[in-house]
């Protein structure tokens, strides 16, 4: 993988946060309180935090509730809809650990677009 | 048993082995360990000296315990009876064998036992196909362990068999060179560890959690049995018929990833160890007089599971409650839609039906009030996505041609939505009782929106529109020649015309009009319908009926149990009572297990009820059907917090009582006399 490719993706993951952030609010997810760390390889780690529908979106988070490894690539993929979240879990691509409900409700944020 | 193979069970994992414990998996008999929708052990065969020792019997008296008698064999008639193997089977976090040799000769034997092993992990899906993977198998002897293995690119199952003895172990299995003094014995334990739970996920962790012991199996079947309401009856075969229910239903749980301690009924053993929408709604409402807390677990993985996007390939839309979900290699590959596939539509309109009848039971409304938003975004879904075609009804027609599913309401067979002259309707289908599950859950939405949301504009606007359901519903389905309601409207706006065991649930939907309810209850105490044994699926006399079609003609449990409920709701006692002992009878045939289906001969015909072959038993609704006929019978109703008491027994019945029955009321007493 070159540098640009890298670089391409950190940022299109800093995009999908930055999108998350700006959204602010998800109704669907107006009964779901919890927090998710992201390991994305190569991309950092980011915190989510969903209270009531409300998210915060924080780098270099802590201990959370739901702990979603993998790398920049599938993650993009998910958040743009492109790889479906469970089908990722299944495959071994993104791991999953924690509170599983959680991680399932992630769904309820996608596609995360522009 | 299934056929001549033996099924051992716990949870989602399941051993199905010949009548010697051994598992030699082929296309045609398709045998294995099974956990999470994949074959993790295709081969498990003991031999003594090179061969297969033979059986001399096999006693499986626990679902998750079965134990193998066996005496080697020299290659003559004979058997060697001076030695003899016991295999004790458990099930827990996989497979766990203690075996046994006995020596009862006078002078001590050597013996070259062996197990060989061997994993496929194949699909679920494709266990009755040939394998063609598309990834690699490997073997791995690791530190005492022997590692079965698969790998898709970052896709890994891997299977690890320790022993508790010293063994030589190959990548072909395990050897034990035995020396068994005079009348005594050697023993080993070996372990088939699958993952549990999350760890599933992790791929290739083979270090997981020993498997349960079984007195801890026996503990918790104990535990369950004894939180259980207790039955008494003059009619003796009720007690046993109740007990065997209870017993299937502690099999039947399954605890699924995201609800990580709790438990809901899978569909069906062993082939649907799974979450099924259907199925596991409808039973955990069948339970709950007996067993409230499954419907918690159900109405929490299902809420979690719901959809939120549109997906074609999946069925889903936002709001919809899922139809089945599955963990295999053909789901994770997007072979099959299984990652949860939404191809149901009347899923979701039960999920609130579930909820609200959950709150009744229980007077517990944290979950309705934690499940509002899922709650508010299924009842969305029925008016946003349910009716495909604009004709005022919630109907179904998949997205997903390859792999989707034809019908998408409980007769979900592709050939059960017949006209009366035996001919097929067309897509988008919006069949009756989707119908009758629409207008109930909108009718307990508002409920739950008076009640525990605090939105009475909500409630108003779904009542009204339960109000408007009914009203055109009992114009635009009731046949005026025929008179019955249609089975469905179909794509051409025609009305399905034969008359089926579908017209019973609109009793249990309250959506029939009274007058015209008291037609239906004629078509279902006739004989068209009615065999003796139950109401049929589809009325004998029509053009597709086949008293051995699969919703064509033969009798279900769990529709009898929903149609006696719906006697019960209109004031049709001795018609409830009639329909509730005819299958209570007939379970009396089957050792207490109702089948998912029976054949829809009449009972003057066959004097006995003829068993459907079916994969699957028990099946979950059947297990549930008693439990619901038993409602029906003692007329178990919550109101408020009390729990409403107004017995009609068959005649057959003298007296009946369901003592410690948990709810809202804490724990109360239903007294039943014959009249």
């Amino acid at each position: 993988m070159s540098d640009t490719t890298t670089t391409t993706q950190e940022t299109a993951v800093r995009a999908v946060f930055g999108r998350l952030a700006h959204r602010r609010y998800e109704p669907r997810l107006h009964g779901t309180r919890g927090t998710y760390r992201f390991d994305i390889e190569g991309a950092g780690t980011w915190g989510l935090t969903i209270d009531a529908g409300s998210l915060t979106v924080s780098e270099d988070p802590g201990e959370a509730d739901c702990v979603i490894r993998c790398g920049a690539a599938d993650f993009v993929g998910v958040a743009e809809g492109t790889l479906n979240l469970i089908v990722a879990a299944l495959q071994g691509r993104v791991r999953v650990t924690g509170d599983l409900a959680l991680g399932v409700s992630f769904n309820r944020l996608l596609p995360v677009t522009p | 048993m299934i056929g001549g193979n033996v099924s051992v069970l716990g949870g989602n994992t399941f051993a199905v082995s010949d009548r010697a414990g051994n598992i030699d998996a082929s296309p045609a008999d398709p045998q294995g360990l099974f956990a999470w929708d994949t074959r993790y052990l295709s081969r498990w065969i003991l031999t003594v000296n090179g061969i297969v020792p033979g059986v001399l019997s096999t006693d499986d008296v626990h679902y998750y315990e079965v134990q193998f008698f066996l005496v080697p064999t020299t290659g003559s008639v004979y058997v060697d009876a001076d030695v003899s193997i016991i295999r004790r089977r458990t099930i827990g976090a996989g497979l766990c064998e203690q075996l046994l040799i006995r020596n009862e000769r006078s002078e001590a034997v050597d013996l070259d036992v062996r197990l060989e092993a061997a994993a496929d992990f194949a699909d679920l899906f494709e266990v009755k196909d040939a394998q063609h993977k598309q990834g690699q198998l490997y073997q791995e002897v690791q530190d005492g362990c022997l590692v079965l293995g698969y790998r898709r690119d970052t896709f890994v199952r891997e299977t690890c068999i320790t022993a508790d003895r010293p063994v030589e172990i190959d990548e072909k299995g395990l050897g034990f060179r035995v020396h068994v003094e005079p009348h005594s014995e050697w023993s080993v334990r070996l372990d088939v560890r699958v993952p549990v739970g999350p760890a599933m996920l992790q791929g290739g962790a083979t270090r997981h959690r020993l498997a349960a012991t079984e007195s801890e199996k026996a503990r918790d079947l104990e535990d369950w049995l004894s939180a259980a309401p207790r039955l008494g009856c003059d009619w003796e075969p009720l007690e046993r018929i109740y007990r065997r229910s209870m017993v299937d239903l502690a099999a039947l749980r399954f605890s699924p990833l995201i609800c990580p301690g709790g438990a809901l009924p899978a569909a069906g053993l062993p082939w649907f160890m799974s979450i099924f929408g259907r199925d596991s709604i409808i039973t955990s409402f069948q339970a709950l007089p007996f067993v409230p807390r499954l419907a918690a677990t159900t109405l929490t993985a299902l809420a979690a599971l719901q959809g939120s996007r549109l997906d074609d390939f999946r069925d889903e839309q936002p709001g919809k409650i899922l139809h089945e979900l599955r963990y295999g290699e053909l789901t994770a590959f997007e072979e099959r839609p299984h990652s949860p596939y939404y191809g149901a539509a009347d899923t979701t309109p039960l999920f609130i039906v579930l909820l609200d009848e959950m709150e009744r039971w229980t007077g517990d409304d944290r979950l309705v009030r934690g499940l509002e938003t899922e709650a508010r975004a299924a009842l969305d879904w029925i008016d946003a996505y349910g009716d495909r075609n604009g004709d005022g009804y919630v109907d179904y027609e998949r997205r997903n041609p390859e792999t989707g599913l034809e019908n998408q309401c409980w007769k979900d067979s592709w050939n059960s939505i017949l006209f009366a002259d035996g001919s097929m309707s067309r897509l988008p289908r919006a069949t009756c009782e989707i119908q009758g599950y629409t207008y109930d859950a909108k009718r307990r939405g508002a409920r739950l929106a008076r009640t525990c949301w605090g939105d009475p504009a909500l409630a108003d606007r779904l009542e009204r529109e339960a109000a408007e359901l009914k009203d055109r519903f009992n114009r635009d389905f009731w046949l005026e020649d025929r008179q019955c309601f249609a089975l469905a409207i179909d794509g051409d706006g025609r009305r399905v015309d034969a008359l089926t065991s579908n017209i019973g649930h609109l009793l249990w939907s309250g959506i029939a009009d009274a007058d015209k309810a008291a037609v239906c209850v004629r078509h279902l105490m006739g004989d068209r319908l009615f065999s003796g044994w139950g109401v049929r699926t589809m009325a004998e006399g029509e053009g597709g009926f086949n008293p051995i079609g699969y919703h064509l003609g033969t009798v279900w449990p769990h529709d009898n149990s929903l149609i006696a409920w719906g006697l019960t709701r209109y004031g049709y006692r001795a018609e409830a009572a009639r329909i509730a002992m005819a299958i209570l009878e007939a379970a009396t045939y089957f050792e207490g297990r109702l089948p998912e289906a029976f054949a829809g001969y009449s009972r003057e015909l066959t004097r006995f009820p003829v068993e459907y072959p079916t994969a699957c038993s028990p099946q979950a609704w059947a297990t549930g059907a008693p439990l619901m006929l038993l409602r029906a019978v003692l007329g178990l109703e919550p109101v408020g917090r009390q729990l409403l008491v107004d017995s009609a027994l068959p005649q057959q019945i003298g007296w009946l009582q369901v003592l410690d029955i948990r709810g809202a009321w804490g724990r109360t007493d239903a007294f039943g006399r014959g009249r």
